[in-house]
This record gives C-alpha cells, structure tokens and sequence, in this order.
C-alpha cells in the first residue's frame, strides 16, 4: 500500500507546479455554459412556461453549474486515450516489470489529480456560484449533504470504471483513439450533461436512463439539485454502486485477458 | 523564380490523401462520430422547439438552416486549418519550424495548409443537406445573388476563424506552454453555435459587443444564415467582409513580427 | 570569390531566467531577468567552392548556431555573412534554393508516408523539373542503395534508412552548399560509412561546398580536409587536419612488444606510462626526443616489435578544450558569461 502513496505524494506535487495557468483556464470553463444558459433564457422567453421539462429556470441554470461540479469529480480526460497508447506503444511492459499494478497505480494517479483540481477549483467554483446564488436550490439539508458527497465519490468511481475498460479495448482493436472520440461524443449526451434527460420524449428516455452513463452525470446532478426525494436518492446510488462493481469486475476480466493476449503476442 | 503555390498545394492535398488512407479505419470512425453528433443536435433542436415556437426570433427551420451553415464553416475550417494552426507550437517545441523556415516559398503558406483533414469534409454535404432541407420547409424561394453571397459569407468566416487561430497558434514563439489551440477553437466554436440574439439580452448587450466587435466569431455562422433565411443587413455584410480582410492581413504582419523574434532570439 | 565567407560573426541572445518557486516565477511576471548568453564570439572564416570543412567543438560552442546564421534561420548579432553573394538572413527564395540543411537529430519527411511522396512535395517546393527530379532521384537511390525502401512509409524504416532518406530530401534540389549537423548521429557504422561515402562521391561529382559538423572524429578524418575548430564561440583553429596533430599535440605515442612476454619491471614503472598490457607497454614521449628514446630502448632491450605514432586525434583535440588556456593560443580568453 506505501507504494501507492508515494505514487499518490508524487502526482500530487507535479500537479501543484501548473497553477498559474489553473485559474484562467477554469475560468474559460464556465464559457460555454454561459452561451447554453443563455440559450436556455431564450427557450424560456419564447415559450412563456414556468417550467420545461420538469425544471423551473433558475433549476435550468444550477443544472449546468452543479453539471460542472459532477464532472470534476467523473470526468476523466485522457485516460482511455493512455490506456490504449501505453498498450499499443508497448510502454505498458514498464509497469508490468515493476511490482505494481497498472490499474491501482492508475487510480492513485488520479484520485491524487482530481484531489488537486477540486482543492484548487474550489476558489473560483465558489466566485461563480455566488455570483449565480440566486438560480442557486439553497442549502442543502445534513442528509442531502450526505448523499451528495457519496453520489460525487461514486461518479468518480463510475467514470474511472468506464473509461478505463474503453481504454482496456486496446488489447484487441489496434485504432481504438478514434473509436474513443465516438465514445466521448456518445457520453456528453446520454450522461446527461449536453441537457437534463429528463426532456428526452418518454420512449427514448426509459432506455437512456438504464445505461451507467446517466449514472455518471444526470442523476447525481439531480441529487444535488434537491431534486430527488430521498428514497429515490438512495435507489440512485445503489445502482450507481452496482455499476461501480460490474465495472471493477469487467475491468478485472478484461485486464487479465488482454494481458494473456498481450504476452502471446509479445506486446 | 517564384514558387508554384498551385503546385505545392496539389501535393498537399494528395500526400495528405495518401496519409489518410494508411488508416482506413480511421475515417471511417471519424465520419461515424460526426454523424452521430448531429444526430444528437437534431435532437437537442427537437427538444427545444417541443417547447417553444422561436428562439429569440428563429424558428425551426431557420435553426435548422443556422445549424447546417454553422457546420459547414467548422467542418471547412477543420479540413483545412485546424489541425495546422494546431501543429504550430509543436514546430516550435521540437524545433521542426526551423525546416519550415529553409524552404523557398512563404513560410505562413507552408504553415497553414501542408496538412489536410479529409474526414472533417464529411461534414459539409451534411451541412448542405440540412441547408437544403431547411429552405424546402421554408419554402421560400433563394435568388443566385442571396446564394452567392452566402457562398462568399462562407469563405470570410472560414477566414476570420483561420486568422484568429493562426494569429494564436504563431505566438507560441513566445509562449511555448500556453492553453492550446484545441481549447480555444472549442471555445469559439461553442460560442457561434447558437442565434446571435441570445447574446442581446445578457450584461447590456456587453458580451454581444464584445463577440462581434472584439472577438469577433459571433458572425461567423449566424451571418451566412441571416442573408439567407432571415434578413439582409447590408452594414453587417459589409463590416464582416472587411474584418475578415483585415484579421487575415494582420496575420500576416504578426507571423512576420513572430519569425522576426524566433530568428533573433533562438538559439 | 569564397562561396562562404564569414568576417567578425558575433550572436548573443537573450535566455529568460525563471525564478524559484512560485514567488519566483510571480515577480518573473514582472521584471523578467536575462541571462545574456554568447553563443559565437568574433568568428572570421573563408570557405571556397567546392572544399569539404568540418566544424570541431565541444557541446555549445556555437557551431549550430553559425550553421543556422549561414542558412538564415537566426540573425547575427553583429559581422558580415555572406553565401554566395546573398546576405542568408534576407531569406531570399533564391539563396534558399541554393542550400540544404540537414539535422542528425530532426526529420523533415513525412512520418506516415513513403518518403517518395515527401520527394515529390520537395519537387513542387524548390520547382524542379520532372525528367531532372526523376534522374537526380534516380541517382541518390543508387547511390545510397536505397531504392526498395522508396515506398515504405518512412516510420518503417530503421534510423539508418532514414537518414539516408534525409540526405535524399536534402539533395533533391542540387544545393550548391550543403549545411550537415551532425548527420550520422545515433547511426550504425555501416550506414556511418555509406553516409560518408555518397556525400564523398557527391562533393566530387558536383562540387557542392559542405560544412558539416559531427562528434564523430570518423566523419571529419574521412571527409574533411579543413577544419575549423571552435570553442566557446571562438575559432582557435582554422587549417588542415593534419596541422592540429603537429601544432596542437607535442608527444608521439610508442608501443613496445617484447620477446617471450618478459616485460622490464623498471620499465612499466616509467611515469611516462599509458598503458600496460603484457607482452606490451606504450609510452608517451616529448616529439622531440621520441625518435632518440625509441633507438636507446631499441638497443637495451629484448625488442620483437615497435611502433611511433601520432595520438589519436579525439584525444588531442579532447585535450585541447580541456586544456585551452594552458595551451597558449592567443585566441583563446576565458569569457566572462555573466
């Protein structure tokens, strides 16, 4: 376990060397959430309802801000992209000669990233919602604090468990990069964070909220959003936590017949 | 002797042809995920106007037609420039600009265009069919000089986006480690994707000032689309054709003034 | 008229001295600090047509630097350049038809595609004419014997093969001057020697002037006749090859076997001792006294076989740039780099 602390301690350093560029860029973050909120007001005005899909505007505008703050935790950039490259490029015979496991070294790596970036992030997250306090739901109660807390950490989980089995593809497809972008594309919309699904028509949203990716952004957004009655929050992070372990165990599976694969092949 | 630009830029194309087909299964992908992306628009905009008969004035046609334009201005820009501006500061990291340099023929030529992204060319007869699509649900009869002028609208806002990119990628002369040209392209893009309108009634007007006078990429896909499903304004037209000559102009002088410097204070 | 020539080339840049830590690097913002690096320090030379110079020097001496002043990449800081009867720094498109630069470390072919397509795009961008394209092309594959591996993407190939790809690329257009830095760096010695044999072969078929400059000693004894050595951006030799041995090293290296493999104790204990390897002991020995010293051993002991030669020539120039005050040229002054 020492091992990955010390993995833990060094990612932790590195990411601290590029705050000067952090403020500014997580600043440009919010841009392209202004442009949809804005797009939001105009739906809004030109339809004249209090309400459009279930949500009132102001729940529209929080949606896309407590969106940002569910992928900080979910989101998991270029990790699938390393995967494949580390197996393609033959990097990943490093780790296998080391007494380390590929996928826990990667976990640490990141949960120490994501640590980093929600520290620092805070500070200018904090400015925005302030200035955004009055589309804001309010204070969340001790429970909803709670499942909020749990529902981030398991998204973390959860967009980890995804990515790193799309990445794990790259044992037996050789182009997986540009299948990765499909991917992407696929995921900003049936996660939930283009729009809330809850606009899709009836029957195409029954089958959107089955896969894991609502799971990944939609449904803890709509926990945080104090949208959720309790016992349907504890439904959603069950299931969320069900995922979590299909994934860990998929990921298991994969890992060690890629690697079979791999050694046949001689990497 | 003058080079053969003509010439140069035939070889282009077909070197980047030949590179393209080393990876068939590439374009196939791409073309794919770029299909699947404006299924998802199609279906936003089908959510949006479940709700509300205009957005800011456009109905669903009109956007219909805004979305088809504004794809066709990314998609050109992408084939042509994107992928160049974006190897700019990798030339300068690696020092491979200095090749760049000892050819005979313009530097800001051999910069711009040596590669071609041919599977972003997918996107432009889906953009002209959802164009067409939109004009036969108008019903509104196009006159060649409207049709020409779009075409033209077209060529200024492919231009004002190279120029403003271009100008960005070729001050990593200066700045080796900067938010890339990924990121900013994203920004603009998400920016123009949407009625220009929606920006009027946000801070005063401010950010509307500031997208199509300062950062001026607000026209860039709303313009082309006005002269044709909505209203001709003359001083618009006029302004655009001119800023676009301009930017591209002082391109030219920025690349000069950064060539400049990177030859009198590299080593 | 010297087809290079060179007079009092100075260039200093600026490098951007970051501060320490995060304070540091937030008062950089600011007032930035500069660190004023001289990287070629009063150069003067002459480099007539068709002469074949090799360019000698420890890392950082400054002769990339002169070879992209030459090929118009960087401004000088001060001095006259001219090529040819062109100033490179105007970046005429007529000058930079007229050379070829060619980097060890870097390629310019494109990476995924079969380097005859990058051959052709060199074809468009220097306008040469098909049947000319066709035969120079032609000529180099020969001469390199690489006309199998045209139309294999360039990434398939070993470092050798490409570089040989390169120097294809940098030829296409029959420069008149050839800039080479470090050509066969990282190669294997046998396409080392193939390297070294076509740009023999070319520099006398076409008379092209080439400066090149390589850490392998190999390269220049067998291409160069001339050399200039430079170090700390100051030339402290500019003549034949065989001139630094006679100037710049003052020993001659004797090798002494001996009969039966019994070596004198008192001999292998001489301080003058470089090595010691049974049957054999070589000795260094003053230049002066070599030929007297090697006749008294001769004539004392049981000598089966004996050799004076010059040093090796790594080793003298080694020892020159570490030892270039000692050494009393006049040129050479410590520099002041603050």
């Amino acid at each position: 376990m020492k091992k990955y602390w010390v993995v833990f301690r060094i990612a932790l350093s590195e990411r601290l060397v590029y705050r000067a560029d952090f403020f500014i860029s997580t600043f440009l973050r919010f841009i392209p959430i202004i442009t949809t909120i804005l797009l939001w007001k105009a739906i809004f005005d030109g339809s004249g309802k209090a309400q459009v899909g279930g949500l009132a505007y102001s729940q529209m505008v929080s949606y896309y801000l407590l969106v940002m703050v569910v992928r900080a935790f979910g989101s998991m950039p270029r990790l699938a992209t390393g995967i494949s490259t580390d197996i393609r490029d033959g990097e990943l015979r490093k780790y296998l000669l080391q007494p380390i496991d590929y996928l826990t070294y990667l976990v640490t790596l990141r949960i120490a990233h994501k640590l980093v970036y929600i520290v620092m992030a805070a500070g200018p997250y904090s400015i925005v919602f302030w200035l955004c306090r009055d589309y804001m739901p309010g204070w969340p109660s001790g429970v909803n604090a709670v499942l909020s807390v749990v529902t981030l950490v398991l998204a973390l989980c959860l967009g980890f468990g995804i990515n790193a089995l799309i990445g794990l593809m790259g044992f037996w497809f050789l182009e997986v990069a540009s299948f990765i972008h499909v991917f992407m594309t696929a995921q900003y919309f049936l996660s939930g964070h283009m729009f809330p699904l809850g606009l899709l028509p009836d029957g195409v949203q029954q089958w959107v909220l089955l896969l894991p990716f609502a799971y990944e952004t939609y449904y803890p957004t709509m926990i945080m959003l104090q949208r959720l009655e309790t016992g349907e929050a504890l439904r959603v992070i069950a299931v969320q936590f069900v995922w979590v372990c299909v994934l860990f165990v998929a990921g298991r599976v994969a890992w060690n017949r890629g690697l079979r694969r791999y050694a046949a092949f001689g990497g | 002797m003058r080079a053969e630009y003509g010439k140069i830029l035939v070889r282009f194309f077909k070197n980047s042809l030949i590179r393209e087909m080393t990876f068939r299964g590439h374009f196939i992908v791409n073309v794919a995920s770029e299909i699947g992306w404006v299924a998802m628009m199609l279906i936003f905009i089908k959510v949006i106007f479940a709700n509300t008969p205009d957005v800011r004035g456009w109905t669903e046609s009109q956007y219909l037609f805004l979305m088809g334009t504004h794809m066709l201005v990314t998609s050109i820009f992408e084939a042509f420039f994107f992928g160049n501006c974006w190897r700019i500061s990798e030339l300068v990291r690696t020092g491979h600009l200095d090749f760049v340099l000892v050819r005979p023929a313009n530097t800001q030529f051999l910069l711009s265009l040596e590669r071609i992204n041919y599977p972003a060319l997918a996107n432009v007869p889906v953009g002209l069919g959802l164009c067409g699509y939109s004009l036969l649900e108008i019903g509104q009869a196009v006159s060649a000089g409207q049709v020409s002028l779009f075409a033209l609208l077209i060529v200024a806002s492919v231009a004002i986006l190279y120029a403003l990119l271009f100008t960005f990628a070729i001050m990593s002369v200066w700045l080796i480690r900067q938010t890339g040209v990924d990121h900013l392209w994203f920004y603009a893009v998400s920016l123009a994707r949407y009625p220009a309108e929606i920006y009027r009634h946000f801070a005063g007007g401010t950010l509307w000032f500031v997208l199509v006078f300062v950062f001026p990429v607000l026209m860039v896909s709303n313009l082309p689309a006005n002269v044709m499903v909505r209203a001709f304004e003359p001083t618009m037209v006029a302004y655009i054709l001119v800023v676009a000559v301009v930017l591209v102009y002082l391109s030219t002088r920025v690349c000069h003034i950064a060539l400049s410097w990177y030859r009198s204070a590299s080593s | 008229m010297a087809a290079i020539s060179v007079r009092q080339l100075k260039k200093v840049y600026k490098v951007h001295q970051k501060g320490q830590g995060l304070t540091g690097s937030i008062k950089s913002l600011f007032r930035r600090q500069y660190k004023h690096v001289q990287a070629v320090d009063g150069v003067s030379f002459e480099v007539e047509e068709g002469e074949m110079v090799g360019f000698l020097g420890p890392n950082g001496a400054g002769k990339t630097t002169t070879l992209k002043i030459l090929s118009g990449l960087i401004y000088p800081t001060e001095g006259e350049v001219q090529v040819l009867g062109f100033i490179p720094s105007r970046r005429d498109n007529a000058y930079r038809r007229q050379f070829a630069l060619l980097m060890g470390q870097k390629n310019q072919l494109w990476w995924d595609l079969p380097a005859v397509e990058s051959f052709r795009l060199h074809k468009e961008i220097y306008s040469i004419e098909d049947a000319k394209f066709e035969r120079v092309q032609g000529e180099l594959t020969e001469l390199l014997d690489v006309r199998d591996l045209l139309h294999q993407p360039v990434r398939e190939l070993s470092l050798g093969e490409r570089m040989k790809m390169e120097l294809i690329a940098a030829l296409l257009h029959s420069p008149s001057i050839l800039f080479l830095d470090e050509p066969t760096i990282g190669l294997d010695v046998v396409a080392q020697t193939s390297i070294r044999k076509c740009l023999r072969e070319y520099n006398e078929r076409r008379k092209v002037t080439i400066l090149l400059t390589s850490h392998y000693m190999q390269d220049i004894e067998s291409l160069c006749e001339r050399v200039l050595v430079i170090n700390d951006g100051k030339l402290i030799h500019d003549g034949l090859l065989a001139d630094i041995l006679d100037r710049l090293a003052g020993y001659k290296v004797l090798t002494l076997r001996f009969q039966n493999g019994r070596m004198p104790e008192e001999l292998t204990q001489r301080a003058d001792v470089v090595e010691v390897r049974p049957p054999q002991v070589t000795l260094r020995l003053p230049k002066s006294t070599a030929a007297k010293e090697a006749s008294r051993l001769l004539a004392r002991y049981d000598i089966s076989d004996l050799s004076v030669e010059d040093p090796p020539i790594e080793e003298v120039i080694a020892q020159m740039f570490r030892a270039r005050d000692g050494m009393a040229e006049s040129v050479v002054r410590t520099r002041d780099l603050s």
